[in-house]
């Protein structure tokens, strides 16, 4: 009895999630490629504010240097993806300025607050909250894609 | 008393109150002139791998007696010595501590846990 | 007198208990990533663990019984084989978590990585369980925990569009990224269900000798200590919503979860997420531990209790002590800390109908417990959760594994 139900449940279970699987499937490259990097715009957000609550004393500068290295790891793993995409060319380019800017600002970021430097570190904070703005506008625009 | 709902897989207790491990297995004796009778309870790791299916149970012999500190995979104990069934424990008329179902027990007590401090 | 004290203590000690990694990494991402739409998980899973936790101490008063002990006795060993099985990976795994939580705070508060913290970290959540009573451990650790009490008064800080949060109460479907909602609620489920919790719960009820007189004060701390306790996972799922989700922080690391009290706490909301972080999963390895260690000791009806002395239970002793090297060696070998927890609560959504089933059975036994058995609406509340808890979490763990979050 107890057996027949579990081996019902199983079966509704893995019918759903077989048709869930199929559904997944039918994502166009494009939208793809904003799923596998999607840790890149949080990143972006999160070394903003990071770096905004460094410079009024919230947070401690080794916060914003182990941040900045954890956030590394992820833009380089979306940088391979981008390059391992066969989404259209045009997005690849976008996101790989993208990524790279983020690498970049991040790398800035990291080297004004160990040096202290408030005043260098103002610069990267506005350039990743760009960058983090650019890059929610990219995702939306492959979420709605215009006909 | 019906063996399997009161006696197999309950703890078993020794004299002094310690919890001496779990009436694995039962041992019947079947006898030519009358019903079977109890002769022993078992216990051990090799009484519960056969008791998963016999193939387990031999497996496991073969390792036990290459790596246990145990000198036997069961541990039998006579029928004579359980003193009373309760409802959630047996009581023997044993110390644990002198048993073989304490080999495990008294070699980790000597070789490891004696040497770390504050272990008292 | 002494019934006064268990009940104050008993609240205290739930409501301190209750959050860990689980619950952080949980509530931060829901919030930060859903906002207040996944309140409803919290919900369903506070009110099957109220259930749970009542139903472990009221067995354990009335049988004089731990769970895995009842179980082996009554349904034998080959039965009680599966949900032990299911049992010892939850343990291992959600040490593991909890010791990454801890290598977590510490690595917030220092700069030094997570993996070389977790040997410290190991040898320190060792020596605890080496030297202490149950209680000792039971009540301090709980009682420190309760400054995750901070995620509410930040919570309240932040005035939360109460509207919202009503809203949140009830199940509505997401308007972007389905899979990774779904995710998130079974992970919920998990986190605030964890079945290591009732397992323990009973093995602790029966350390502190209750007997059938305990029934009333086991319901209230099950009813007050899980609800007041829940009211800290609420805090931070506000919180996350308040602050990391206009800035459009999502949770993929626990360094993003880092700056969730900053906004309302200035200048120790850092410290303060670091203290709470590494209090609450110190406290919660601890219970871990122990509980796999009762777990296995009254599998194979071995002494057991964390108020002998290590020379009465060498056994009991080596089990917590192999399980903190095991899962240690997981954060130590680079496992992401918050992976690992994400993972972890989800199987143990999946791992509810094996520890649960056995559970209910044994509650309806009327032999055993007489006119404290189960009654008909908590069987229907507990069977309704724990199935839909199962088919949420097997059709959403392959879907997010596929889809890398």
């Amino acid at each position: 009895m107890r057996r027949g139900r579990q081996g019902a449940l199983g079966k509704i279970a893995m019918v759903t999630a077989a048709v869930a699987f199929l559904a997944c499937q039918q994502q166009t490259p494009e939208q793809e490629l904003i799923r596998k990097t999607d840790a890149v715009g949080p990143w972006l957000a999160a070394l903003q504010m990071a770096g905004e609550k460094w410079t009024v004393n919230s947070v401690p500068a080794r916060f914003v240097r182990t941040s900045v290295d954890a956030a590394q790891k992820a833009f380089t793993k979306a940088a391979r993806e981008t390059g391992r995409s066969a989404a259209r060319a045009g997005l690849r380019d976008h996101l790989g300025r993208l990524i790279a800017g983020g690498q970049a600002e991040s790398a800035r970021l990291r080297q004004a607050v160990a040096a202290q430097d408030r005043r260098a570190a103002v610069p990267a904070i506005r350039a990743l909250a760009a960058l983090s703005a650019d890059f929610e506008a990219l995702s939306k625009s492959v979420d709605e894609p215009s006909p | 008393m019906e063996l399997v709902r009161d006696v197999l897989d309950k703890q078993l207790v020794d004299r002094e109150g310690t919890k001496m491990g779990r009436a694995d297995g039962i041992v019947l004796e079947i006898r030519a002139d009358g019903p079977p009778r109890v002769d022993s309870l078992t216990l051990g790791f090799a009484v519960l791998a056969s008791r998963l299916h016999p193939r387990f149970g031999d497996w496991f012999a073969r390792v036990r007696a290459r790596w246990s500190v145990r000198k036997s995979g069961r541990y039998r104990i006579p029928w004579s010595a359980v003193e009373e069934v309760h409802q959630h424990h047996i009581q023997l008329a044993v110390r644990a501590i002198e048993t073989p179902a304490f080999d495990w027990e008294r070699w980790l007590r000597r070789h490891v846990i004696e040497h770390i401090p504050g272990s008292e | 007198m002494k019934k006064a004290m268990t009940l104050a203590l008993g609240i205290l000690t739930s409501v301190g208990g209750f959050f860990d990694v689980g619950n952080i990494a949980t509530t931060a991402q829901a919030g930060a990533s859903f906002r207040f739409q996944l309140i409803w998980s919290l919900l369903l899973a506070t009110l099957l663990v109220i259930f749970l936790v009542e139903m472990s101490g009221r067995f354990a008063a009335v049988s004089g019984k731990a769970l895995p002990d009842a179980i082996r006795e009554h349904f034998g060993f080959t039965f009680w084989l599966v949900p032990f099985a299911v049992l010892t990976l939850i343990h291992l795994l959600t040490l593991g978590a909890e010791i990454g939580g801890i290598c977590f705070a510490l690595h917030l508060v220092t700069g030094i990585p997570v993996q070389l913290w977790a040997p410290v970290v190991a040898v320190l959540t060792w020596f605890f369980l080496w030297r202490s009573t149950f209680s000792t451990i039971e009540n301090s650790t709980s009682l420190l925990g309760l400054l995750t009490l901070v995620f509410v008064v930040a919570a309240l800080l932040h005035h939360p569009p109460s509207g919202e949060v009503v809203a949140g109460m009830l199940p509505s479907l997401p308007d972007h990224d389905p899979e990774k909602y779904w995710f998130i609620a079974v992970s919920i489920l998990g986190a605030v269900i964890a079945p290591y919790l009732f397992y323990f719960y009973s093995s602790g009820a029966v350390e502190d000798e209750w007997d059938p007189s305990y029934i009333g004060v086991n319901r209230v701390v099950a009813l007050v200590g899980m609800g007041f306790g829940s009211a800290i996972s609420l805090g931070a799922i506000v919180v996350a919503a308040m602050v990391l989700a206009p800035r459009g922080i999502e949770v993929s690391d626990y360094h993003q979860a880092a700056l969730m009290l900053t906004d309302a706490f200035p200048f120790w909301g850092f410290v303060l997420f670091a203290a709470a972080m590494g209090i609450a999963c110190l406290g919660a390895a601890l219970e871990v531990a122990l509980s796999m260690a009762y777990t296995t000791a009254q599998t194979f009806g071995w002494n057991w209790g964390e108020d002998l002395s290590p020379r009465e239970d060498a056994r009991f002793c080596l089990v917590y002590t192999g399980a903190i090297l095991l899962s240690a060696l997981l954060i130590m070998f680079g496992v992401d800390p918050l992976r690992l927890t994400l993972l972890t609560m989800a199987i143990n959504a999946a791992a509810l109908p094996f520890v649960v089933i056995p559970f209910l059975l044994l509650m309806n036994d009327g032999k055993l417990l007489r006119e404290h058995r189960n009654g008909w609406l908590s069987n229907a509340v507990i069977l309704f959760i724990v199935i839909l808890s199962f088919v949420l979490a097997v059709v959403s763990i392959p879907l997010a594994i596929r889809g890398g979050s």
